[in-house]
């Protein structure tokens, strides 16, 4: 405990303004605020206009800027030397090599290079071995069943094409992010360069990456590949170098001793232990690729996205479902598979055994694959699936769909009208009328107020930037959404996440439904809700609400898991009912992490709502993203809307990793 | 003396903070520690001179953060010292290129460490065998010396377990194995035992101790317990603020503490186990010659019956019987039940010197 001491140190004003709490305080740094939104309200001919919102003819014209600066790297040489669109044509010609060959090994097409795919029973087959391998005959089976599924309802050819783009997008994304976190672990200077630029990308919604490379590449697969590679280097960056960093001093000094070479150090020592997050990072890169590559049908990648995306958008919700469940089963078979790649310990090698015992997934892996092109060439059922074999669910989810629309169709319909005459106008219009100096004092308080000037300094500049943009009305449209989805997931996360907390049992099984929704691509949850509500502000709600409670649950377990037990005894010793020991020592406890959970609540929120506008009905920067994808004179909009998501995600960032950092350290429990 | 000594630092500074050397320049390399602290500097090792001749166990001790593994990291070069020189085997160790260095590294120095250390994806056999790998050793001549040293450290059976499957002492065996793959002359211990049980602890000096009598390596050894010191070392430097406030052998730091904090370390050791007669007597003169006599190399505790029953100072010979001076009661109880209390170390200290 004597470590906890000193490092109690808080950062921001907390030192000073320690002594005040609860209400008082919260007074002291909303009294600004309060102040301008009262003159504001009370005697608007006081309040000056352009305090409110910013008039036209100030706006800074960062879309023209985008929008020129795009035009220029479209149309002329940087620096005299070559151009941008040439050089990302020929970036994409180079993908388009390896994409058309991993899909042919997958898949039959009819490219340039005749090869044959590999039989779809070898296909299956090889998914079996290849989970009984990594994991054990559990998850040989879930593997084999989920390819079996693709294969038997009709969505092989799709799911493959999804596949050929993953397997050739997933591991150039993992070594250039590697590449990256290296360098960053190497070069403090570098590490300053890539954390911030990391800090944007991350709270980027999907679709600025793929607008821009749609304006150079084209719609197509390039494009959707390129955005996908862009949109999964982040998280491998991140985790190695987290990884390089957390590999203990004295190793690498027992390293140094035994007389490494740099290049030795690196791939002897530092590389085999910071291996478990190298894992976790592929298998995020995987996973970032797989959601992503869905998500780029919005460019015209195939695969299983462009189907979803035209089902949905026609409203055909049986065919959408169908083609769901089978993103669901690929994104849990990548996920699962990954994992247990990552989670495999070294183990004893029996040198008393033949090679054949000791290799037992090595031969049964070529026995497969030999089989199964064996078989390919005797039967032509074994190449291809027949159609008249394949079976479409699509009958039974339609029949789901109608049940719904007939018996709920009212309910459901006075609930939407209920809550957007009620509940979501009233707050939008209370958004929209929000002035930006009042949120800019308000941003300001707290950033002062958790981190000194230079973070106040820092959100509030944030808040200019959106209110000069050219956007604002759109930003707290979206911004209302996004508060509006927070405030349902964490009245129905953190009670889940209490109840969880409770038994190893409930956090165990709540812990494979959390692991479950998170890898589903967010895409995903906009089916069953678009069957429920069609479009607009409630179905989007909704969808948003369910993906975003698995952090707010996630995070609110993870806090409550972490309270020491022994202060927890104490508290019981004491004699507090279970409630007491709930409100006055857990809940306290656990409140940073909580925070942080709000912080990842309001990230997930903030992507979803921009996906939602696309199905429609949704005002906001989705609105403004979704139109620059139609008309190429727009994309600068686009882009500047695309960025304002992002400050919108980083001021709540700063605030709230800054607030938990200090509190964390208060409690000892860092 | 430091001609055949087989390390030996001059004047080696060790200061964290935004522009060390600058700072030290200021001061004409010789600032105070106060002069540091108040600069906001951390002063980690302050102006260290010392010798480690070849086949001693010298001991480094002090209170945590008091520079014990900064000037060990400094002497291997693992830290970069901010001024002074260490010599290394004849070699100028700071001049070293990068080269130079690994190859040291490789042939020379072992190190085991106070967390063990222990490369996680390896097994103990290829933990052992790692310093052999990286000098590109083939493959069978690992496996054959990993063995030996398996048996060496008692870890027999073991080699294919990996560092998560063994318990804390067995892990610092491993630790200790891999120190000792390449032969090296010097071997540097930072708290080698630190992390261990008392049981596994004792144990686990005996067994360095007996392969310091197969081995006759070279050793500096860091601890902060003094017990384990006594127990171990040929001399002990004692460590405060980054300076060297005191090195001798156990006996002079507890007879003559050059300083309170010196006298803090030694209070609670039991004496009459570690005090010698020759270390506390007085002026041969006063000793009855017709008496008892004493032999100058016996700890207190042997010689305690014979002084405490004699009225007169009795004599005390060296081993060719020679008298070389006398030990009276008054001297011995206040040599091993100390007047330290009250802060006075003159009379056990003065008389003990010589
Ligand atoms: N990399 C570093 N940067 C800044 N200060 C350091 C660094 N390494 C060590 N120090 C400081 O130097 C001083 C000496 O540290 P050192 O690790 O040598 O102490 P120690 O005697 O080995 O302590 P312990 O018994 O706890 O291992 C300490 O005040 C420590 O905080
Ligand atoms: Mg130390």
């Amino acid at each position: 405990m004597a470590g906890v001491t000193e490092t109690a140190v808080p950062t921001g004003q907390q030192k000073r303004l320690g002594h005040m709490t609860g209400w008082r305080l919260a007074l002291l740094l909303v009294s600004p605020y309060l102040l301008i939104q009262f003159i504001h309200e009370v005697a608007p001919s006081l309040f000056p206009n352009f305090l409110s919102v910013v008039n036209e003819d100030s706006i800074v014209p960062f879309r023209d800027w985008a929008n020129r600066s795009l035009l220029h790297l479209k149309d002329e040489d940087l620096l005299g030397l070559f151009n941008f669109k040439d050089f990302t044509r020929t970036v994409s010609g180079w993908l388009e090599y390896p994409l058309d060959v991993s899909e042919q090994l997958l898949i039959a097409g009819d490219g340039p290079f005749g090869l044959s795919a590999v039989p779809w029973v070898a296909l299956v087959a090889g998914f079996a071995v290849a989970g009984a391998w990594l994991g054990g005959w559990r998850l040989s089976v879930l593997v084999g069943g989920c390819s079996l599924y693709l294969a038997i309802f009709d969505v092989w050819e799709d799911s493959m094409i999804t596949l050929s783009i993953v397997l050739v997008v997933a591991p150039l994304a993992a070594v250039i992010g590697w590449a990256l976190g290296l360098a960053a672990a190497k070069s403090r200077r570098f590490e300053a360069l890539l954390i911030p630029a990391l800090n944007v990308m991350q709270s980027m919604p999907h679709f600025s990456y793929l607008l821009p490379i749609s304006v150079f590449i084209g719609i197509g697969d390039e494009a959707g590949a390129i955005a996908t590679i862009l949109f999964a280097v982040p998280p491998m960056a991140r985790l190695t170098l987290l990884g390089l960093q957390t590999v203990p001093a004295e190793v690498r000094e027992a390293g140094l001793m035994a007389g490494c070479t740099r290049w030795q150090m690196l791939w002897k020592v530092e590389m085999p232990a910071a291996r478990p997050q190298l894992m976790v990072g592929i298998n995020q890169v995987l996973m970032q690729c797989f959601g992503m590559t869905v998500l780029a049908s919005f460019v015209g990648t195939r695969g299983l996205g462009l189907p979803l995306l035209n089902y949905l958008q026609s409203l055909r919700i049986g065919r959408a479902l169908e083609v769901g469940v089978a993103i669901v089963l690929m994104a849990i078979m990548l996920d699962r598979l990954s994992q247990a790649a990552g989670s495999r310990k070294p183990e004893h090698t029996d040198y008393t055994k033949s090679w054949l015992q000791r290799h037992p997934f090595l031969v049964a892996g070529t026995a497969v694959t030999v089989g199964g092109v064996v078989l390919g060439q005797l039967f032509d059922q074994a190449k291809v699936l027949p159609e008249k074999w394949t079976v479409s669910t699509a009958p039974f989810w339609e029949e789901i769909v109608d049940w719904v629309q007939l018996n709920l169709k009212s309910p459901l319909g006075e609930f939407r009208d209920f809550m957007i005459l009620e509940i979501l106008i009233p707050m939008r219009n209370g958004f929209e009328s929000l002035p930006w100096l009042g949120l800019l004092v308000l941003v300001a308080m707290l950033g002062w107020y958790f981190g000194g000037l230079r973070l106040a300094a820092i959100v509030s500049g944030f808040i200019a930037y959106l209110a000069f943009s050219g956007f604002w009305i759109e930003s707290m449209e979206t911004l209302y959404l996004v508060v509006a989805s927070l405030i349902v997931s964490v009245v129905i996360g953190v009670p889940v996440g209490v109840y969880a907390s409770k038994t190893d049992h409930r956090h165990a099984a709540m812990q494979v439904v959390l692991d479950t929704f998170q890898v589903l691509p967010s895409f995903i949850y906009l089916i069953p809700v678009v069957m429920l509500f069609r479009v607009g502000p409630v179905a989007a709600l909704v969808a948003i609400v369910i993906y975003s409670t698995v952090p707010a649950v996630r995070y609110t377990m993870l806090g409550l898991r972490n309270v020491p037990d022994d202060v927890v005894e104490a508290a019981r010793m004491s004699g507090c009912t279970e409630f007491q020991v709930l409100r006055k020592v857990r809940l306290p406890m656990a409140f940073p992490e909580i925070m942080l959970g709000m912080n990842q609540v309001l990230l997930f929120s903030l992507l979803l709502v921009i996906i939602a506008a696309f199905i429609g009905g949704i005002e906001g920067l989705g609105d403004e993203i979704l139109r620059s994808r139609t008309e190429q004179a727009l994309v600068g909009e686009g882009l500047v809307a695309g960025f304002n998501v992002a400050v919108i995600g980083l001021t709540a960032d700063q605030l709230i990793t800054n607030y938990a950092r200090d509190r964390k350290a208060q409690l000892g429990i860092a | 003396m430091s001609s055949d000594a087989m390390i030996s630092c001059r004047d080696v500074w060790k200061l964290y903070g935004p522009d060390p050397l600058k700072f030290l320049n200021q001061h004409n390399g010789e600032p105070t520690v106060d002069a540091v602290k108040e600069a906001g500097y951390i002063p980690a090792v302050v102006a260290a001179t010392l010798d480690v001749m070849p086949g001693e166990i010298l001991v480094l001790m002090g209170l945590s953060g008091s520079g014990k593994s900064t000037l060990v990291r400094c002497l291997s070069r693992l830290v970069e010292p901010t001024a002074g020189s260490v010599e290394f085997g004849g070699i100028d160790l700071l001049a070293a290129s990068g080269r130079e260095l690994i190859d040291i590294r490789r042939h020379r120095m072992g190190m085991v460490f106070q967390h063990f250390a222990l490369f996680p994806h390896r097994t103990v056999a290829e933990n052992i065998a790692f310093p052999l790998e990286v000098q590109g050793v083939d493959g069978n001549t690992r496996r054959t010396r990993a063995e030996e040293i398996i048996s060496l450290v008692g870890l027999e059976g073991r080699g294919d377990y990996y560092p998560r499957e063994l318990s804390g002492g067995q892990q610092q065996r491993v630790g200790i194995g891999r120190s000792l793959a390449v032969e090296p002359d010097v071997w540097f211990l930072d708290e080698p035992f630190s992390a261990l049980d008392p049981l596994i602890r004792r144990e686990m000096q005996d067994e360095f101790l007996r392969l310091q009598s197969v081995l006759r390596k070279t050793i500096v050894f860091i601890t902060h317990d003094f017990a384990e010191a006594i127990r171990l070392a040929d001399r002990i430097a004692i460590l405060y603020e980054g300076q060297i406030v005191q090195l001798g052998r156990a006996e002079e730091l507890i007879t003559d503490p050059a300083t309170e904090y010196v006298r803090k370390f030694t209070r609670d050791v039991q004496r009459d186990k570690i005090l010698t007669a020759g270390s506390v007597m007085s002026e041969p003169g006063r000793a009855d010659l017709n008496g008892a006599s004493v032999q100058a190399s016996a700890l207190l505790s042997e010689v305690a019956a014979t002084v405490l029953s004699s009225r007169e100072p009795v004599l005390v010979q060296d081993d060719t019987g020679t008298a070389v001076g006398s030990l009276d009661r008054d001297t011995l109880i206040d040599a091993v039940w100390g007047t330290d209390e009250t802060g006075d170390s003159g009379d056990t200290g003065d008389s003990a010197v010589g």
